[in-house]
């Protein structure tokens, strides 16, 4: 039998988040843990937690899982692993151990696809260098599978959404546009080609992206996923009290996605995306439309985006591309806190 | 007309098929998109609006009717000439609302009422600052008619970038549905939450 996941779920991977208005009504209500040791927290909706063990060692703490972005259980088990794994290299940190989160509809699907896609983040993690050593199944009517995983940094070294800081260039390592892709490839208005590529790119990890910010003692940076390129720099402007500005022409995007959109090939993600981040940008008067849209795609298992000195910035960006980020570009820049947080430019 | 059925289909396709129509239609031609979807709704409003092409809704009964007019340039372009004309006749917005709930401004005597109501609009229409929204309720709706006296004074108001949200339930009640061609036939949610977002709000 050949096992397709997509079909049974609406939404897959990180467009499959709650509505962000939502979520931050919610967490409103939360008491926020305090502790003198807790270096990264809520506050600033960065990719992970982080722990202050001694004045050289910090834990990284995230989680992170989701409902099926592709139809075969093995590559699906592979982008959630590296979508989870991300939030450590996104602080800047290298990742040690973690624990599978899986929800399976044993009625519904054959064992099988429930060992692929295990198999799929078990091999992933070891490409990452991660020890699985344990996890937890419940058995639902959508599969869903992710990671917890723990990362290591020294605190000094700690990378954060909010280390930003004016003069920065920002560094964008994978191309944008998967959410748009999938949506296409639900609606038949692609080939498998560019499914692939798509698909391949999510499964990259962010691993040469964080080491090669490590060698050059970046302090901002945050992976793109859920909400969007624009999503996540309002969020990293914010947290690092700057304004970003976007180039969005200079960004890297994945093969048609401009062709998908302009066919009205919008995921109901970027809207909702748009709707919560929008009080806060300035949409430049000569942005296209398509562009606009395309920065508020939802992305799965995204690149990071690093603030990187203007000083070391094209060093780093050529080091990213010979070690491997080849589609590695500068999107644009940091700026002392204006009007708005993020500038959207053409 | 053209009528393009999305009913039972969800997001992105509704948009699809709703550029799709704009595409194949001539210009000046009005079609319908019909949606039964609340985020389809909102998401096929934003990308209208966001394109600035023209167009109402109405709602009935869960089911959402766009009339979409395709004027000669309303397709998406990024022309910089046109861009710029925008800029320039785009005023600055404040952060208030007007809420027009009667087609009357005070109380006295209904005919001065009409003519201050008239007065109230020239001089709207004058302000630096232009408002963040005007909203239509109850009689209020009957000013935004193709033969009302401040017609003309909306035009040129939602010419300058001003959202103007006119209640559907309103219009269905006074049964004006085919003589409104300016703003958006809405529903008391937007309305609700556009009131919500400012800080101020003008009931003349």
């Amino acid at each position: 039998m050949k096992i397709d996941l997509l079909t049974m779920v609406e939404h897959g991977g990180c467009s499959s988040k709650i509505p962000p208005k939502l979520l931050e009504e919610v967490l409103k209500y939360l008491p926020v843990a305090v502790d003198p040791d807790i270096l990264v927290n809520i506050d600033t909706h960065d990719d992970a937690g982080v722990y202050k063990i001694n004045d050289d060692l910090a834990l990284i703490f995230t989680t992170d899982f989701f409902p099926p972005v592709c139809s075969d259980p093995y590559e699906f088990g592979q982008i959630s692993a590296a979508n989870s794994i991300s939030d450590v290299y996104a602080m800047g940190g290298k990742p040690l151990l973690a624990l599978n989160i899986m929800m399976f509809p044993a009625s519904k699907l054959p064992v099988e696809a429930f060992s692929q896609i295990l198999k799929g983040g078990f091999d992933k993690a070891e490409e990452a260098g991660v020890k699985i050593i344990g996890g937890h199944t419940i058995d639902d009517a959508t599969p869903k599978y992710g990671l917890a995983v723990v990362g290591f940094i020294n605190p000094e070294r700690l990378t954060t959404n909010a280390g930003a800081r004016p003069g920065d260039c920002l560094i964008l390592t994978k191309p944008i546009g998967a959410g748009i892709v999938l949506a296409g490839h639900r609606l038949g208005m692609i080939n498998n080609t560019i499914l692939t590529t798509a698909l391949d790119n999510m499964k990259i990890l962010n691993k040469n992206a964080a080491e090669n910010m490590q060698k050059f003692q970046v302090k901002g940076a945050t992976d793109i996923t859920g909400f969007g390129l624009s999503g996540h720099a309002l969020k990293m402007a914010k947290a690092s009290s700057v304004s970003i500005e976007l180039n969005m022409s200079s960004v890297p995007l994945l093969e048609t996605v401009v062709r998908l959109v302009d066919e009205g090939c919008i995921p109901g993600a970027c809207f909702t995306n748009l709707e919560y981040a929008e009080p806060d940008i300035s949409f430049g008067e000569s942005l296209n439309y398509n562009l606009k849209m395309i920065s508020f795609d939802a992305q799965t298992s995204g690149g990071l985006l690093i603030s990187a000195d203007k000083a070391i910035a094209e060093t780093l960006l050529s080091e990213l591309k010979e070690s491997g980020s080849t589609n590695s570009a500068i999107i644009g820049h940091v700026t002392t806190r204006r009007e708005k947080s993020l500038y959207l430019t053409e | 007309m053209r009528i393009v059925d999305t009913k039972g289909l969800k997001c992105p396709v509704p948009i699809i098929e709703t550029k799709k129509a704009l595409k194949a239609s001539a210009a000046g031609e009005t079609f319908q998109v019909i949606t039964d979807n609340k985020t389809a709704f909102s998401n096929i409003s934003r990308f209208l609006g966001d394109n600035k092409i023209r167009f109402s809704v109405i709602e009935n009964q869960g089911m959402w009717t766009f009339s979409i007019t395709n004027e000669a340039g309303s397709e998406i372009t990024t022309s910089p000439e046109e861009y710029c004309e925008a800029n320039e006749s785009k005023s600055a917005a404040g952060d208030f609302c007007v809420v027009v709930s009667s087609e009357i401004m005070g109380q006295g005597s209904d005919d001065l009422g009409r003519r201050l109501m008239k007065s109230f609009f020239t001089a709207l229409s004058c302000l630096d600052k232009m408002p963040a929204g005007i909203m239509f309720y109850n009689s209020g709706v009957r000013l935004t008619v193709d033969d009302s006296p401040v017609s003309d004074i909306l035009r040129e108001i939602e010419g300058k970038g001003v959202e103007i949200l006119i209640c559907g339930t309103c219009v269905e009640f006074f049964k004006l549905g085919e003589k409104i061609h300016v703003g958006q036939i809405s529903d008391m949610y937007m309305i609700t939450r556009k009131l919500s977002e400012t800080g101020n709000i003008i009931r003349p």
